[in-house]
Protein backbone atom coordinates (compact mmCIF):
# COMPACT_ATOMS: atom_id res chain seq x y z
CA UNK A 1 0.00 0.00 0.00
CA UNK A 2 1.21 3.57 -0.80
CA UNK A 3 1.95 6.12 2.09
CA UNK A 4 -1.11 6.14 4.16
CA UNK A 5 -0.32 9.90 4.88
CA UNK A 6 -0.80 11.24 1.29
CA UNK A 7 -2.36 14.85 1.03
CA UNK A 8 -5.92 14.14 -1.28
CA UNK A 9 -7.81 17.08 -2.78
CA UNK A 10 -10.89 16.05 -3.24
CA UNK A 11 -12.68 17.90 -6.31
CA UNK A 12 -16.36 17.74 -7.00
CA UNK A 13 -19.75 19.90 -7.06
CA UNK A 14 -21.45 17.89 -5.47
CA UNK A 15 -20.80 17.75 -1.55
CA UNK A 16 -22.22 14.50 -1.13
CA UNK A 17 -19.74 13.17 -3.63
CA UNK A 18 -16.95 15.12 -2.27
CA UNK A 19 -18.12 13.35 1.69
CA UNK A 20 -18.74 9.73 -0.22
CA UNK A 21 -15.27 10.05 -1.23
CA UNK A 22 -13.66 11.53 2.27
CA UNK A 23 -15.24 8.42 3.51
CA UNK A 24 -13.96 5.35 1.18
CA UNK A 25 -10.22 7.08 1.39
CA UNK A 26 -10.92 7.07 5.08
CA UNK A 27 -11.87 3.46 4.90
CA UNK A 28 -9.15 2.62 2.85
CA UNK A 29 -6.91 4.22 5.54
CA UNK A 30 -6.48 7.73 3.88
CA UNK A 31 -6.91 10.27 6.27
CA UNK A 32 -5.58 13.55 4.75
CA UNK A 33 -7.94 14.79 2.56
CA UNK A 34 -9.34 18.09 1.67
CA UNK A 35 -12.37 18.85 -0.55
CA UNK A 36 -12.89 21.93 -3.41
CA UNK A 37 -15.96 22.41 -4.99
CA UNK A 38 -14.85 23.52 -8.17
CA UNK A 39 -11.75 23.21 -10.92
CA UNK A 40 -10.92 27.23 -9.70
CA UNK A 41 -11.03 26.61 -6.20
CA UNK A 42 -9.17 23.28 -6.27
CA UNK A 43 -6.51 25.01 -8.16
CA UNK A 44 -6.06 28.26 -5.76
CA UNK A 45 -5.65 25.07 -2.44
CA UNK A 46 -2.94 23.26 -4.80
CA UNK A 47 -1.00 26.71 -4.93
CA UNK A 48 -1.62 27.62 -1.59
CA UNK A 49 -0.74 24.16 -0.03
CA UNK A 50 0.87 20.90 -0.75
CA UNK A 51 -1.13 17.69 -1.78
CA UNK A 52 0.21 14.72 -3.16
CA UNK A 53 -2.73 13.71 -4.95
CA UNK A 54 -5.72 14.83 -6.72
CA UNK A 55 -9.15 13.30 -7.26
CA UNK A 56 -11.43 15.40 -9.51
CA UNK A 57 -15.47 14.80 -10.97
CA UNK A 58 -14.97 15.36 -14.84
CA UNK A 59 -18.40 17.69 -15.22
CA UNK A 60 -18.06 20.85 -12.87
CA UNK A 61 -19.84 24.42 -13.33
CA UNK A 62 -17.16 26.97 -13.61
CA UNK A 63 -13.95 24.73 -14.31
CA UNK A 64 -14.23 21.31 -15.12
CA UNK A 65 -12.22 18.25 -14.20
CA UNK A 66 -10.66 18.02 -17.72
CA UNK A 67 -9.24 21.83 -17.57
CA UNK A 68 -8.16 21.62 -14.27
CA UNK A 69 -6.12 18.54 -15.17
CA UNK A 70 -4.86 20.71 -18.56
CA UNK A 71 -3.75 24.01 -15.40
CA UNK A 72 -2.51 21.15 -13.49
CA UNK A 73 -0.55 19.75 -16.34
CA UNK A 74 0.85 23.25 -17.59
CA UNK A 75 2.14 24.51 -13.72
CA UNK A 76 5.72 23.93 -13.14
CA UNK A 77 4.87 23.23 -9.30
CA UNK A 78 1.79 21.16 -9.86
CA UNK A 79 3.00 19.42 -13.25
CA UNK A 80 4.16 16.29 -11.90
CA UNK A 81 1.07 15.43 -9.27
CA UNK A 82 -1.17 12.31 -10.01
CA UNK A 83 -4.83 12.89 -10.99
CA UNK A 84 -7.65 10.76 -10.83
CA UNK A 85 -10.72 11.75 -13.02
CA UNK A 86 -13.64 10.79 -12.09
CA UNK A 87 -17.01 10.52 -14.15
CA UNK A 88 -20.42 8.92 -14.23
CA UNK A 89 -19.83 8.01 -18.00
CA UNK A 90 -17.22 5.71 -19.34
CA UNK A 91 -17.28 7.48 -23.04
CA UNK A 92 -14.61 6.12 -25.14
CA UNK A 93 -13.60 9.71 -26.12
CA UNK A 94 -13.74 11.30 -22.82
CA UNK A 95 -11.04 8.50 -21.77
CA UNK A 96 -9.28 9.26 -24.75
CA UNK A 97 -9.01 13.44 -23.94
CA UNK A 98 -8.39 12.62 -20.15
CA UNK A 99 -5.33 10.90 -21.03
CA UNK A 100 -4.19 13.22 -23.56
CA UNK A 101 -4.51 15.87 -21.20
CA UNK A 102 -2.25 13.74 -18.50
CA UNK A 103 -4.73 12.06 -16.31
CA UNK A 104 -3.21 9.48 -14.24
CA UNK A 105 -6.29 7.19 -13.98
CA UNK A 106 -10.37 7.31 -14.67
CA UNK A 107 -12.80 5.93 -12.34
CA UNK A 108 -16.74 5.51 -13.36
CA UNK A 109 -19.16 6.06 -11.01
CA UNK A 110 -20.92 4.48 -8.86
CA UNK A 111 -17.51 2.87 -7.61
CA UNK A 112 -16.46 1.15 -4.32
CA UNK A 113 -13.77 1.60 -1.79
CA UNK A 114 -12.23 -1.49 -3.22
CA UNK A 115 -12.26 -0.17 -6.89
CA UNK A 116 -11.01 3.40 -5.64
CA UNK A 117 -7.97 1.54 -3.68
CA UNK A 118 -6.94 -0.56 -6.67
CA UNK A 119 -6.93 2.89 -8.67
CA UNK A 120 -5.12 4.42 -6.54
CA UNK A 121 -2.41 1.78 -6.23
CA UNK A 122 -2.40 1.67 -9.62
CA UNK A 123 -1.55 5.35 -10.02
CA UNK A 124 1.22 4.81 -7.47
CA UNK A 125 2.94 1.49 -8.86
CA UNK A 126 3.03 3.43 -11.83
CA UNK A 127 5.09 6.09 -10.12
CA UNK A 128 7.50 4.63 -8.63
CA UNK B 1 -43.41 4.80 -13.09
CA UNK B 2 -40.27 3.04 -13.09
CA UNK B 3 -39.51 0.02 -11.47
CA UNK B 4 -36.22 0.98 -10.11
CA UNK B 5 -36.07 1.59 -6.52
CA UNK B 6 -36.32 5.05 -5.20
CA UNK B 7 -33.30 4.40 -2.99
CA UNK B 8 -31.43 1.70 -2.48
CA UNK B 9 -28.50 1.27 0.20
CA UNK B 10 -27.71 -1.74 -0.19
CA UNK B 11 -23.96 -0.96 -1.66
CA UNK B 12 -23.37 0.55 1.52
CA UNK B 13 -23.44 -1.94 3.69
CA UNK B 14 -22.74 -4.62 1.79
CA UNK B 15 -19.29 -2.22 2.06
CA UNK B 16 -19.55 -2.56 5.75
CA UNK B 17 -20.46 1.15 6.43
CA UNK B 18 -22.10 1.72 8.96
CA UNK B 19 -26.07 3.38 9.23
CA UNK B 20 -25.07 6.63 11.02
CA UNK B 21 -22.79 7.51 8.24
CA UNK B 22 -24.94 6.23 5.26
CA UNK B 23 -27.44 8.67 6.98
CA UNK B 24 -24.97 11.34 6.88
CA UNK B 25 -24.95 10.93 3.28
CA UNK B 26 -28.40 11.11 2.58
CA UNK B 27 -29.29 14.00 4.56
CA UNK B 28 -26.56 15.51 2.58
CA UNK B 29 -27.86 14.57 -0.25
CA UNK B 30 -31.48 15.16 0.23
CA UNK B 31 -29.63 19.03 1.12
CA UNK B 32 -28.44 19.09 -2.43
CA UNK B 33 -31.93 17.98 -3.95
CA UNK B 34 -33.77 21.16 -2.44
CA UNK B 35 -32.47 23.70 -5.05
CA UNK B 36 -32.30 21.64 -7.92
CA UNK B 37 -35.39 21.91 -9.46
CA UNK B 38 -35.31 25.47 -9.41
CA UNK B 39 -31.68 25.53 -10.75
CA UNK B 40 -32.99 23.59 -13.55
CA UNK B 41 -35.97 25.53 -14.32
CA UNK B 42 -34.09 28.58 -14.62
CA UNK B 43 -31.33 26.60 -16.91
CA UNK B 44 -34.25 25.42 -19.27
CA UNK B 45 -36.15 28.24 -19.25
CA UNK B 46 -32.73 30.49 -20.19
CA UNK B 47 -32.36 27.93 -22.79
CA UNK B 48 -28.87 27.46 -21.58
CA UNK B 49 -29.56 23.46 -22.31
CA UNK B 50 -25.54 23.26 -21.65
CA UNK B 51 -25.98 23.92 -18.27
CA UNK B 52 -28.74 22.00 -17.66
CA UNK B 53 -26.68 18.94 -19.31
CA UNK B 54 -23.97 19.69 -17.06
CA UNK B 55 -26.24 19.58 -13.75
CA UNK B 56 -28.09 16.62 -14.78
CA UNK B 57 -25.15 14.82 -15.82
CA UNK B 58 -23.77 16.29 -12.10
CA UNK B 59 -26.74 15.46 -10.33
CA UNK B 60 -26.86 11.59 -12.33
CA UNK B 61 -23.50 11.16 -10.78
CA UNK B 62 -24.57 11.42 -7.95
CA UNK B 63 -27.63 9.57 -7.21
CA UNK B 64 -25.84 6.75 -8.72
CA UNK B 65 -23.42 6.96 -5.74
CA UNK B 66 -25.81 7.17 -3.47
CA UNK B 67 -27.96 4.50 -4.62
CA UNK B 68 -30.89 6.46 -5.56
CA UNK B 69 -31.66 4.83 -8.81
CA UNK B 70 -35.01 5.68 -9.94
CA UNK B 71 -34.06 10.03 -9.94
CA UNK B 72 -30.78 8.36 -11.93
CA UNK B 73 -32.47 6.81 -14.56
CA UNK B 74 -35.06 9.94 -15.13
CA UNK B 75 -31.96 12.25 -15.02
CA UNK B 76 -30.14 9.93 -17.85
CA UNK B 77 -33.46 10.19 -19.94
CA UNK B 78 -33.86 13.90 -19.46
CA UNK B 79 -30.21 14.18 -20.48
CA UNK B 80 -30.24 12.33 -23.42
CA UNK B 81 -33.39 14.32 -24.56
CA UNK B 82 -31.33 17.65 -24.19
CA UNK B 83 -28.80 16.66 -25.95
CA UNK B 84 -30.59 15.82 -29.00
CA UNK B 85 -29.55 17.99 -32.32
CA UNK B 86 -33.28 18.92 -33.06
CA UNK B 87 -34.28 20.16 -29.23
CA UNK B 88 -37.94 18.61 -30.03
CA UNK B 89 -38.65 18.61 -26.37
CA UNK B 90 -40.85 21.09 -24.51
CA UNK B 91 -38.47 22.63 -21.74
CA UNK B 92 -41.57 23.05 -19.16
CA UNK B 93 -42.42 19.18 -19.67
CA UNK B 94 -39.24 18.24 -19.02
CA UNK B 95 -38.92 21.04 -16.01
CA UNK B 96 -42.17 19.80 -14.46
CA UNK B 97 -40.94 15.75 -14.70
CA UNK B 98 -37.45 16.82 -13.22
CA UNK B 99 -39.56 18.12 -10.11
CA UNK B 100 -41.68 15.46 -9.72
CA UNK B 101 -39.08 12.70 -9.96
CA UNK B 102 -37.07 14.81 -7.65
CA UNK B 103 -40.16 15.22 -4.86
CA UNK B 104 -40.38 11.71 -5.02
CA UNK B 105 -36.80 11.29 -4.42
CA UNK B 106 -36.71 13.22 -1.04
CA UNK B 107 -40.03 11.71 0.15
CA UNK B 108 -37.62 8.12 -0.32
CA UNK B 109 -34.87 9.74 1.23
CA UNK B 110 -36.65 10.63 4.11
CA UNK B 111 -38.05 7.21 4.63
CA UNK B 112 -34.94 4.86 4.60
CA UNK B 113 -33.55 8.36 6.91
CA UNK B 114 -36.02 7.72 9.10
CA UNK B 115 -35.69 4.01 9.33
CA UNK B 116 -31.60 4.07 9.91
CA UNK B 117 -31.98 6.30 12.49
Amino acid sequence: MADLNTKFLVVDDFSTMRRILRNLLKNIGYLNVDEAEDGHSALLKLRREDFDFIITDWNMAGMDGLQLLKEVRLDEKLAKLPVLMVTAEAKKENIIAAAQAGASGYIVKPFTAATLDEKITKIFEKLA
Amino acid sequence: MSKLVVIDIAHFQEAGIKNNLIVDFLKLYAGELVSLPQQFKTLMLASDYLGAERLLHSFKGASEVVGAYRVSALTQKLEKLIQTDDQQFDPEVLVAEFKQGVEATQAGVKKMIAALS
